[in-house]
Formats: structure tokens, C-alpha cells, sequence
């Protein structure tokens, strides 16, 4: 069993450069945890602690019940992936899976058990007397997968396993390693800068910004409701928008544009003392509507909205658009009847919208 | 020396009947000595290192490699011919001392054994000497191969893929050898996370080291209209770095050519540079390597 615990992680580089600051989670056995962040945030360094590769500056590392801040890596029963496909190019399928358990001193018979099993997961059972050089990039890295999984370890650690592979490929791997994680139920950490690849995979997401966790929550709970402006903003394609406006008397307002606030949001942003203050409204595009029937039982929080670009996606358009000088975005049905500088009447859905501190940019409600 | 045959007594040698007992240094001005395995912390192991060239037992045996510590460790420029053929160095550098080095070397020797000759100048680092050198996916053979071993042995290593040298005198082999070196020391210093180093990837490096915030900000606005686009950078990257040919970058990438040539066309017409020249291939390069900085 693979629980793992990271009590108060610090990482401070040989440069003084702080990359990780009190890094706190608890990791269920079976999880599959995501980190993700923009480029730079502490995802490897945290993971490449957790494999041993990086000495952990400060703070508690628990795997199981071990303290293993001072536990070789190769006794903390762990296998990694990368985004380098790890492969020796001069040898076979076969025998790159079976490299890391001859060195454990595996008997051949178990070996080839493992071996093969792995590979028929992972459907190599006919490329295994196959040199990497002769495969694709997906193929390289199932073999890079079935490196780890014969190790039979305790935790799996993935360091952007997919970045690179084509987008199509991606999305298609993607499936196929949750998938294996149903089947293996093996605790994962998985590190992407990909919110998408977050969103799809995880039982609970680590959102990371400057070595500081933002967040933690399964992908509903950091979708429905984030703690602050940048997992707002990071998590959904197309961004949440944010509109700075006034409280008053009920109303959210921006310049001469009235929109009503539900009373239980309302109840709560009066008692934390923001009446008559500026504050951020985050909306989802997909909580703008352009449906007349929508707009018709939500007449107090209609507004008039310029639009600049209408984006068709296939199934849906994108509304680029403005109101009260702020840009925002709609996601709304297809249609193709709208054009740029048009000024057309969207209504927002205030019962799923949040508000934010302007200046903690924490949520409010 | 007097002082170090002082500190450990009976545990220094200069010789032995059973030298695996020992670690065995070498002193720059080429003196010998060992002490006792069973004598030595780690870290005195390591501070001894770093001081003197620990010589690995099996560099002792063969004399091919001989000849090659020698030229290279010794600096010792009185041998014949070390090479007839044109070679390549891939100097290597563990970031840790594997607990299990033999097993490790073992294994590093077992990779190649048939094409390359392997010198450890100390536990941390040495080189590869390739007698075939060519090198048409050296490169990403190589990262796969670091990865493999980190896989493996969770030690994390870097690599330099050093030119053909053509001139293999003593003298010359040595010079590069040294040349070489410090390239790969300059490169670790600047981009601590690369795995695999050859000198057209450090000259950047270097020159960003030393410009200003505002000029690497410049630099990095250039891009800017796409900047948000990873997959489109990746491409453009992939694009340059296949010599601006579409259908190898494609390959590189698992992408149809076609989506390539979309890809890069809409590139210029988000940013307006025309990647496709030299010049404006080079102002890419520069502002895609900026995003990579810390
Ligand atoms: N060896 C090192 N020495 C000093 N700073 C480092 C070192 N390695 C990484 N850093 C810095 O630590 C920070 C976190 O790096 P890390 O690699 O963990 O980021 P990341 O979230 O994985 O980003 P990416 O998405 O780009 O992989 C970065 O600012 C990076 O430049
Ligand atoms: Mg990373």
C-alpha cells in the first residue's frame, strides 16, 4: 500500500533559488494526483524530490509508513516515465523491458512473465524483437511505460509523459494510461503543464504557481469552484472571464451596466464588508447566454454586449466580445448569423458566477 | 603527499598486492598513491577526487584505454598512435556517485561495448571515445539512453556530443579533449536541466548569461504573438531544428507534412517573421530559446 505523505516541502537549488515553498499533501493509495502549472512552477522538482533525484531542502517526506527523506532512490520502490522516451536504442522491445529486473537479479522464468505481461497491456506483444529506432513516438513510449511497469513498483512518478507526442496521439495515450491506472491501481503522480490532460485524468488535481500550491481538489471541485483568480483563469479552455465592477445596492456594476446579484451571494459578499466595493466577477464563457429564452427569465442580469470576433468551433462559437470596455468571452450553440461590431444581448447565469478580492485575489463566494 | 601517508598510516599505498582494496588517486604532476577502501567516508573518497584523478581499476587493464587515459588524463603526449580513425568524444558527468558504481559502469560499458571505448576519469565523469561517428539521431539516442539509466539507476546524468575530429595526433586529441570540457562545464553551469549538450546549444546560453533582463525581455517579445501556442512553437522548433526542412520536421514530429507547412505559415502570419530565411530563422531560434531561461 502507497500512501504518500509530503509534510512541509521546501526546495532550495544550490543558488539560493527557493523552487518549492511548504508543500503540503496527502496522497491516497490508488490516487492518480496531477501537478500542473505553467512552465517553471516546482512540478519536477517537487516529483524529482519525491523519486529521490533531488534533495529535499526542508520538511517530511512519507512513502508507506517510512520517512524516506534518506532513502536511496532505489529503495523507495518507485518507477518514473519521462518525457524522453527512456530507452536503450540498442536493444530490443524485450529486452528494454526486461533490462531493470535482470540488474534487480530477477529469475529469467519471472522476468518473461513480467516481460510479457506488460506487453500484451500494452499491446507490444509483436514489436517486441523490435529496436526503438523502428517505432513510432506512441510506441516508444508504451515501451518506456512497460519499462516501468514490470518494476511492479509501488508508485508510479510521470514527468510530462506525452508532451511529445502530436496532439491527436496525445489525446488517444491519454485514455490508454488512465486506463491502465484502472487496471494497475497503482498510485500515480502525474506532472503536466496541460490543463486538459489535468482535467481528464486525475482523481485530484495540485494546481502550482512559483513553487506555492494554489490548490487541491478533484477536477469538479477546482472547475466549480476555485479558491483564487489563477485557478480560475488556468483551469477551462476558454479562460473564465473576469470583470472588475462595483457592489452596490444588490447589483454588480461596472461603469453604467447593472447586473443583479442571487441574495445568498449577495448575504455573504455584505457580511464579509464588501458593500460599495470593487470587486472581480469570474464567469465561465459557458454561463453567458445568447438563448432569447434564458435572457428572457433573466432580464436583471442581461447586458449589451459589442462584439469583436465571432469564432465558429464546429459545434459551438466563440463570442469574442465587450462590455463596459472589458473583454470577455461567450461560448455559446453555433450560429453564424452574428459579426464583428455587432451589439447583441447576452445574459449572465449569476447563480454559477464567483467573485474575487480585487487585491488577494482570493475567492469571496 | 607526506602529510596525506601521515594522516592514514597503514591504510596509504603506493603500491599493493591487492590494489581492489584500495582506491588508487593520481596526483597532477602524475604520482600514484592509494588508500584503503575500508579507510575512506564517502565524502573523504569524494574530497580526494575532486583533488587528485581517481583512477578506476579497469582503465588499468586494456591497452587501447591505456593509451587513452594517458593522452587524455595524464596529459602525457609521448605515446605512438592512439587512433587512426576519425573519433568522436561524448563526455559524460553524473550529477551523484552511484552507490553501486560497478554495477552502473557495467552496465554504461554493456550499452556499447562494441563501438565505443569508455574512460571514467573519476566516478563522476569521463568520456566516450566513438570510433563510428556518424551521428544522424546521436542526439536523441542519447537523451532516450540518459533517461534509461536515470530510469534504472536513478542517477541523472548530462552529456556532450563533441565534434568529429578528423587530426587524431596526440596533441590534437588532447587539446579538443580539454576543449571540449569546459564547453560541457559552461553548459551544465547555464542549463542545469539538459540532458544531452553539444556546443551550437551552450553559444546561446553563454550570450544570454550575460545580457540584460531588457535585452532577453526584447528578444522574447519578438514571439510574442504566439507565445501562448505550445504546440505551434514545438512545431517551429522541430522545423528549425530539422534545417528548415518540412517533411524531416514532420517526421520528427509524427505529423502529416501538410499540417507542418499549416502550421509554419500561420507562424508567419501571426508574427510576421519569415522563418524560412536564414536570418529570420536565426531571430526565431533566439526568441524560442529565451522561453527556456529561468
Ligand atoms: N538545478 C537547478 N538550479 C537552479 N534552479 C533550478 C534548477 N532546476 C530547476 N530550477 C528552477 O526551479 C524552478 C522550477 O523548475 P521545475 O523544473 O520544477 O519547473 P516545472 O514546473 O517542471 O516547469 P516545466 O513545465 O517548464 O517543466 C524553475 O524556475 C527552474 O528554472
Ligand atoms: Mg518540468
Amino acid at each position: 500500500m502507497a500512501e504518500i505523505k509530503l509534510n512541509h516541502i521546501y526546495k532550495r537549488y544550490d543558488n539560493k533559488f527557493e523552487a518549492v515553498k511548504d508543500f503540503n499533501l496527502d496522497i491516497q493509495d490508488k490516487e492518480f494526483i496531477v501537478f500542473v502549472g505553467p512552465s517553471g512552477c516546482g512540478k519536477s522538482t517537487t516529483l524529482r524530490m519525491i523519486a529521490g533525484l533531488e534533495d529535499i531542502s526542508d520538511g517530511d517526506l512519507v512513502i508507506g509508513d517510512r520517512r524516506v527523506n534518506d532513502v536511496a532512490p532505489k529503495d523507495r520502490d518507485i518507477a518514473m516515465v519521462f518525457q524522453n522516451y527512456a530507452l536503450y536504442p540498442h536493444m530490443n522491445v524485450y529486452d528494454n523491458m526486461a533490462f531493470g529486473l535482470k540488474l534487480r537479479k530477477f529469475d529469467k522464468k519471472e522476468i518473461e512473465r513480467r516481460v510479457m505481461d506488460a506487453a500484451r497491456i500494452l499491446g507490444l506483444e509483436n514489436l517486441l524483437d523490435r529496436k526503438p529506432k523502428a517505432l513510432s513516438g506512441g510506441q516508444r513510449q508504451r515501451v518506456a511505460l512497460g519499462r516501468a511497469i514490470v518494476r511492479d513498483p509501488q508508485v508510479f512518478l510521470m514527468d510530462e509523459p506525452l508532451s511529445n507526442l502530436d496532439a491527436k496521439l496525445r489525446v488517444q495515450m491519454r485514455a490508454e494510461i488512465s486506463k491502465l491506472h484502472q487496471r494497475l491501481q497503482t498510485t500515480t503522480i502525474y506532472v503536466t503543464h496541460d490543463q486538459t490532460e489535468a482535467m481528464t485524468m486525475a482523481t485530484r488535481i495540485v494546481i502550482m504557481k512559483d513553487g506555492v500550491i494554489q490548490q487541491v481538489g478533484s477536477p469538479k471541485e477546482v472547475y466549480d469552484a476555485p479558491d483564487n483568480v489563477f485557478v480560475g483563469g488556468f483551469i477551462g479552455s476558454p479562460a473564465m472571464n473576469f470583470l472588475r465592477g462595483q457592489l452596490e445596492d444588490g447589483y454588480f456594476t461596472m461603469n453604467d451596466v447593472r447586473v443583479k446579484v442571487p441574495e445568498g451571494k449577495m448575504k455573504t459578499l455584505r457580511d464579509n464588508g464588501y458593500t460599495n466595493k470593487e470587486v472581480l466577477l469570474g464567469i465561465r464563457p459557458e454561463d453567458i447566454h445568447d438563448e432569447p429564452v434564458f435572457i428572457e427569465s433573466s432580464q436583471d442580469t442581461k447586458i449589451k454586449a459589442a462584439i469583436d470576433v465571432a469564432e465558429l468551433m464546429g459545434a459551438e462559437t466563440y463570442l469574442y466580445s465587450k462590455v463596459a470596455d472589458q473583454d470577455f468571452i461567450a461560448r455559446v450553440d453555433s450560429r453564424s448569423d452574428i459579426h464583428s461590431g455587432q451589439h447583441i444581448d447576452l445574459a449572465l447565469n449569476m447563480n454559477k458566477c464567483h467573485f474575487f478580492d480585487t487585491e488577494t485575489e482570493q475567492r469571496i463566494y | 603527499m607526506n602529510n596525506l601517508s601521515e594522516l592514514y598510516g597503514e591504510d596509504y599505498a603506493v603500491t599493493s598486492e591487492q590494489p581492489e582494496r584500495y582506491y588508487w588517486y593520481k596526483t597532477a604532476g602524475g604520482e600514484r598513491f592509494g588508500v584503503r577502501k575500508a579507510r575512506l567516508s564517502d565524502e573523504e573518497h569524494m574530497l580526494l577526487c575532486t583533488l587528485f584523478y581517481h583512477e578506476v581499476d579497469s582503465d588499468m587493464e586494456d591497452p587501447v584505454q591505456q593509451k587513452w587515459v594517458s593522452v587524455l588524463f595524464d596529459e602525457n603526449l609521448d605515446v605512438s598512435t592512439v587512433t587512426e580513425k576519425p573519433v568522436r568524444y561524448i563526455h559524460f558527468h553524473l550529477k551523484e556517485v552511484p552507490s553501486d558504481f560497478t554495477e552502473f559502469k557495467e552496465a554504461m560499458i554493456g550499452l556499447f561495448s562494441t563501438e565505443v571505448i569508455f574512460l571514467f576519469k573519476n566516478e563522476k565523469e569521463g568520456l566516450m571515445v566513438q570510433e563510428n561517428t556518424e551521428g544522424e539521431q546521436l542526439v536523441e539516442e542519447l537523451e532516450q539512453m540518459a533517461a534509461a539509466l536515470t530510469a534504472d539507476f536513478f542517477i541523472e546524468m548530462s552529456l556532450f556530443v563533441g565534434q568529429v575530429i578528423e587530426d587524431t595526433t596526440p596533441s590534437n586529441l588532447l587539446n579538443t579533449y580539454q576543449t571540449e570540457k569546459r564547453w560541457f562545464t559552461s553548459g551544465i553551469k547555464l542549463i542545469p536541466s539538459q540532458l544531452v549538450f553539444t556546443q551550437p546549444a551552450i553559444v546561446p546560453a553563454i550570450l544570454f548569461s550575460e545580457a540584460s533582463k531588457e535585452t532577453i525581455h526584447y528578444i522574447k517579445t519578438l514571439i510574442e504573438p504566439v507565445s501562448e501556442d505550445a504546440e505551434l512553437l514545438k512545431s517551429i522548433r522541430a522545423y528549425l531544428e530539422a534545417n528548415l526542412n518540412i517533411t524531416m520536421a514532420s517526421k520528427q514530429l509524427y505529423v502529416h507534412r501538410n499540417s507542418l507547412q499549416y502550421r509554419v505559415d500561420k507562424f508567419i502570419e501571426r508574427t510576421g517573421i519569415d522563418v524560412k530565411s536564414f536570418k529570420g530563422a536565426v531571430m526565431v531560434y533566439l526568441a524560442l530559446l529565451t522561453y527556456e531561461l529561468r
